[in-house]
């Protein structure tokens, strides 16, 4: 079997690489669908929605990094909690206009593998607690 | 381990949350356990973990949780799972609006000797308050 904690290790950790979608590309089936939870989302992103996803939080935190707290490997799944940072330097991110705050954020992946690739994605993060960092309040 | 491990959370889930038997609290969690959460910060021991409970059976008092995932490795399990209820009680100082909520999740937590030691609680508690009408629901991704 694969290595599941190296490769879901990658997937959190390419978040913050400038070539990330080259590395989703590898680590990510091309019918691969990603589960956030914010409003304006569907319930399930197709690999285009998601690419676009994540670049829209690029743009709003230039200096966002991801950081690996814990993982669980079990049969086809993989668990990362996580913590990320950023500062509100750039566009706007959930309609809140930059603030120039530091923001961290706490959540939990799943993973569900298909072979070597990444075919199902969860992510569950504080929302309400981002949005009132974002909005200073 | 990790099936026993699955059991004790799988328990807190349908036993305490689903059927509100609160008397399993002692049987399930440790004494010195830990509470992550990201709206009522860190909470340290079991009679923290009884008011942390309290706060969301007062809440929701038929709230059923659906386990769809359970993954377990060591000493941690994670649950991916949806809560549905409906607020008929005070919850975080906002009195009951009698709206149904549906709620998805998902938690961590570290078992030891049979016991939680430690929860991080992951609602889409953004989602749970826009259903409960105290945020604003125009807010886009």
């Amino acid at each position: 079997m694969s290595d599941y904690t190296t490769l879901a290790k990658r997937f959190v950790m390419e978040h913050n690489q400038a070539n990330y979608l080259q590395s989703f590309d590898q680590l990510l089936t091309a019918n691969c669908v990603v589960h956030e939870y914010l409003p304006g989302l569907p319930a399930a992103m197709d690999r285009a929605f998601y690419n676009q996803f994540i670049e829209g939080f690029r743009a709003a935190l230039p200096d966002i990094r991801n950081q690996i707290e814990d993982v669980i490997v079990a049969a086809d799944r993989a668990v990362v909690r996580w913590t990320g940072y950023g500062t509100h330097t750039g566009a706007d991110l959930m309609g809140i206009p930059a603030s120039g705050k530091p923001v961290t954020a706490h959540g939990i992946y799943i993973l569900r593998f298909e072979g070597d690739c990444i075919a199902e994605v969860w992510n569950n993060w504080d929302n309400l607690n981002v949005t009132q960092q974002l909005q200073g309040s | 381990m990790t099936q026993q491990n699955k059991t004790v959370v799988r328990r807190l889930y349908e036993e305490v949350f689903n059927a509100l038997d609160t008397t399993l609290l002692d049987e399930l969690v440790a004494s010195d356990v830990i509470i992550h959460d990201p709206m009522m910060g860190e909470l340290q021991g079991i009679d923290a973990f009884r008011q942390f409970t309290t706060v969301f059976i007062t809440a929701f008092p038929q709230q059923h949780t659906t386990l769809e995932a359970l993954i377990a490795e060591d000493d941690l399990v994670a649950v991916l799972h949806t809560h549905t209820g409906t607020h008929n009680g005070s919850f975080m100082g906002m009195p009951p609006t009698g709206k149904p909520i549906k709620v998805e999740g998902i938690e961590f937590f570290r078992v030891r000797d049979g016991k939680i030691i430690e929860l991080w609680r992951h609602d889409d508690d953004a989602g749970l308050m826009r259903q409960l009408g105290a945020v604003p629901q125009n807010t886009q991704a």
